[in-house]
């Protein structure tokens, strides 16, 4: 699936739900749902705080697949400015804006609660999160 | 000893009405929030009570902190309890409004207790490190009992001078 939304704050929440909600048919645990709304959350919030020069509109895509080896692919991803030094971006900790009380461990939480983790970016041509789980086998 | 009281008064946000009850009793001061957060504020003495119900995501923190802030500040509060009871999601924002207002409160004195966590939220904050620098106890009525005695050691260890 693929959904487009504004970068407002207020769309994190819809974010989060319609990815548990594509991914429920994989019967996934109450645990694994909440690390994927978690990790979405992160990507999601990275796109709106990040993405786009303070007071732009910009579009924040999440697309999503999942199949029957029980895989579950996001896809979070903006036209916005990029990220300069994605290895520093992915530091514990790092974060471009310590005055506005941000952790810096959104990608740290995102590799944790994920199996793979990739990060496509370059300034100017706009940020693709890549996240993929696979949830454990139902017997 | 500091008790809760079940009979709480709503008081208007309006820092010159607001006047002690007296030792011993907590008075729900302020509510505020919007669709995915509400925050209740008890206080009882200088004991600020943040009980938030809801979803903490980066959408909710900033009200979250604007209100926490404002509210310790026409209160005086010295402590600060986050009752994360009904909070039924937190991602790393949460974290930064829970550093941030450590911050705030240390500067002034006080200590930061957190209570109520699901095993899940309590997981993430051990893993950022936050029991590090606030103290985890399983009630709001055992957070408030703490931090008295604590301020009764720091008073007892100032007499002794």
């Amino acid at each position: 699936m693929k959904l487009e939304f504004l970068n407002r704050s207020e769309n994190e929440s819809f974010a989060r739900v319609a990815v548990a909600a594509f991914a429920s048919p994989l019967d996934p645990t109450v645990e694994e749902l909440t690390e994927i709304k978690t990790a979405v959350s992160e990507a999601v919030s990275n796109a709106v705080i990040h993405a786009y020069p303070d007071g732009e509109e910009g579009m924040v895509t999440v697309e999503c697949a999942i199949d029957e080896d029980r895989r579950v692919t996001i896809v979070v991803s903006d036209n916005g400015v990029g990220i300069e030094d994605v290895e520093k971006a992915r530091e514990p900790l790092f974060t471009t804006k310590p005055g506005e009380e941000r952790s810096g461990m959104g990608f740290t939480v995102m590799e944790s609660f994920m199996d793979r983790l990739e990060v496509e970016s370059k300034p100017g041509a706009g940020t693709k999160v890549t996240m993929i789980k696979n949830l454990d086998i139902v017997l | 000893m500091a008790f809760v009281d079940s009979n709480t008064t709503k008081i208007e946000a309006n820092p010159l009405k607001f006047s002690a009850t007296g030792k011993g009793q907590a008075c729900i001061i302020r509510m505020e929030g919007g669709f995915f957060m509400q925050i209740e504020f008890e206080m009882i003495d200088d004991i600020l009570i943040a009980n938030l119900d809801g979803e903490l995501d980066h959408h909710t923190s900033a009200v979250v902190r604007e209100e926490i802030d404002k509210t310790v500040e026409a209160f005086h509060s010295k402590h600060l309890i986050f009752n994360f009871g009904k909070v039924t999601f937190m991602d790393s924002s949460g974290i930064g409004v829970i550093m941030g207002r450590y911050n705030k409160i240390s500067q002034l004195g006080g200590s930061l207790i957190i209570t109520g966590c699901n095993e899940y939220i309590d997981r993430i904050l051990d893993m950022a490190g936050i029991y590090t620098i606030a103290d985890r106890v399983n009630t709001v009525a055992e957070s408030i009992k703490k931090l008295v005695s604590k301020d009764e050691e720091a008073e007892g260890g100032n007499e002794q001078q």
